[in-house]
Formats: structure tokens, sequence, C-alpha cells
């Protein structure tokens, strides 16, 4: 038995094209926002402040905050690479915009995987999107995964190679 | 023409002032936290899990630092006074999205999030006092559809008391 047989998903179970277990939220609700707001002290009324944000800021309702789909891509991540896998770097662009009421999906796909200097390097693309199928979120993520019968991947983590 | 001056480029580089978080990260505030953000792991809240992980203790999930040193430090002025005397103003601190570090002067009104890039090197542990500078990593202008624009891309690296690294992210800053 491999060392990491117990202990989660090694490099030799991933396959290039590989769909990631979505993470879904919602509906998100404006008590979902305002404990989101108030746990990270964010006071942007866009976020909680229904006539501010449709009449003063001229928006079609609430935002969803940008930092809480940033937390739900890492989830997404996160619950697929550990407990034997690392994430190292994620990158991510906002280009459109949820609102209050609707329902996110985190999805990725593994789009290459190589491995170098005794670990795996697993990239995949990512994104959130709504129940309209906006992918108002997209970007892209690189984690780290031990080989079946290669050492742990190192914590704290170096950084990944340049 | 070109917004980003020599002046402005000069700003590349140089770190802006260090912010450290009021205090050390306590299990209330995590807690908070975890659950606002609908964490499901419970190496952020469960010692016995957390043991038995490759982190050994309770620690904050990757991307919490973005929020640890921007905190309000007890006794400093209420920054919702402003609404007082501004009641339109929308209750964002543009400039906290800059780390302290000097504005680019540059005759454009809007700020845009034009994303953001991170690297994780390790978890902040419960008790963890995290700090985080900041700095200009490029600062350059584009024509675009509707008029001129700068893109800012500022550097925060993120530490814990022992001067460890935890995370560098880069946010990308379009002014337009």
């Amino acid at each position: 038995m491999s060392a990491h047989a117990s202990t989660g998903r090694v490099f030799e179970d991933v396959a290039l094209g590989d769909s990631l277990p979505e993470v879904v939220r919602g509906p998100m609700t404006s008590a979902h926002v305002m404990r989101w707001s108030a746990a990270i002290e964010n006071w942007h009324r866009i976020h909680y402040d229904h006539p501010f944000a449709v009449e003063h800021d001229g928006l079609p309702g609430l935002l969803l905050n940008g930092t809480f789909k940033q937390h739900l891509l890492v989830q997404l991540m996160r619950g697929w690479l550990e407990p034997a896998g690392w994430l190292a770097r994620i990158q991510m662009s906002f280009r459109g915009m949820d609102l209050v009421g609707d329902t996110l999906t985190a999805w990725g796909r593994v789009i290459q995987a190589t491995e170098r200097d005794g670990l795996g390097h697993v990239v995949c693309e990512i994104g959130i999107r709504n129940q309209r199928g906006e992918d108002g979120t997209t970007g892209e993520a690189t984690g780290v995964l031990p080989l079946r019968d290669g050492p742990p991947v190192p914590y704290p983590f170096p950084g990944l190679p340049e | 023409m070109t917004y980003v001056t020599e002046e402005i480029k000069a700003l590349v580089g140089v770190p802006g002032p260090r912010f450290t978080a009021p205090g050390p990260l306590g299990p209330d505030e995590l807690r908070r936290f975890v659950q606002a953000v609908m964490e499901p792991d419970p190496v952020h809240w469960d010692e016995d899990a957390a043991r038995a992980s490759r982190y050994g203790e309770v620690v904050a999930p990757p991307l919490y630092v973005l929020h640890a040193a921007s905190r309000r430090h007890p006794g400093t002025p209420d920054p919702l006074e402003r609404l007082r005397t501004e009641p339109d103003w929308d209750g964002l601190d543009v400039q906290a999205g800059f780390g302290g570090l000097p504005p680019i002067d540059v005759p454009l009104k809007r700020v845009l999030n034009g994303g953001t890039e991170a690297e994780f090197f390790k978890l902040p542990a419960l008790g963890a006092t995290i700090s985080a500078q900041s700095r200009y990593v490029d600062i350059s202008d584009r024509e675009g559809r509707s008029g001129p624009m700068v893109f800012a891309r500022i550097e925060t690296l993120y530490t814990d008391q022992d001067g460890e690294r935890l995370a560098r992210v880069v946010n990308t800053a379009i002014m337009r």
C-alpha cells in the first residue's frame, strides 16, 4: 500500500479533462451577504443597501461580494486537492455581476498535468456560473499533488518553481 | 500620450507601510469568518481534525489573510462618521485596495478590480498575528474603447509574527 492511498488524491488519479466536483452556494440571500460583509468589516453599501445600490449606483440589485466568490474558488480547489495536495496558485477575474437571489456554482476542469521534481503539477480552468448560465468569474489554478510512491508535498510550501 | 510618467514609474518596487492586524487571530473571530464563508473543512475549527492533518493545529482558510491586516484597530476614528457629512458615500475606502501605497496621480475617476492572483505558502494558525506589506510591481497604460486606462499591479506579501510567508497576492487595479 502506498503512502497516500488512505489520505487522498494522488497525481496518478488525475487525467486531462477531468471535472472537479462542483461547489454550489445559494440561492444567496441578503442575509448571507450581510453575514459576510460583517465578518470581514466591509461596509460597501452596494452589498446590503438596496435603495442605494439601485437608485444611487444604478445596479440591477444587491451585488454578491467578489471576496466571497474568491473564497468559493479556493474551496473548490482545496476540496479536490487536500488532504494530500496543496493549492499553490490561483488566479481569477470578475467579468460579470452576480446578484442577491443568484445561486453560485463553482466548477473546474483539468487542462494540464505534468510531473516536476517528484511532484505532480495540475492546472485547472476554473469559474463560477450562476443559474442564468453566466460565467461571471473565471480563472486558473495550479495544485500540487504527491506521486503515488513519492514524497509528500512539503509544508510550508516553498512556492512553485519559475 | 501617456499617463504613466517617469514620476509614476518611480513608484514601482518601493515597499509601502507594513500593516499588522489589531491582535492575534482568535477562535471567535475565526469561527464567525469560517461560518460566513461557508467553509466545510473541519481543520478550521476542530482540534482533532487539525491535529490529524498536515497543519497540526487549527488554521484559517488561505485567503483569510486578505481581511486580517485591514481590520480597524480599537480607538481609531470611525470610518462611518463620513456618512454624517457625505450621506451618498458608498462606504468603500477605495485607497484601502492600494495597501497604503502613494496614489497614482492620473485624471481618471473610476477604479475597477481587474483580477486577483494568489500564491499560498502556509495557512495562518489560530493565534497568528498577520502583517501585510504592498508594493507596485507594474504600472502601465493602454487605450481602451472608452478612453485611456491605467493598469496598476499591486503585490501584497502576508506574513505571520515569525516573519514566515503565508501568501503573496497580486491585485490588478484598472483606472479609467
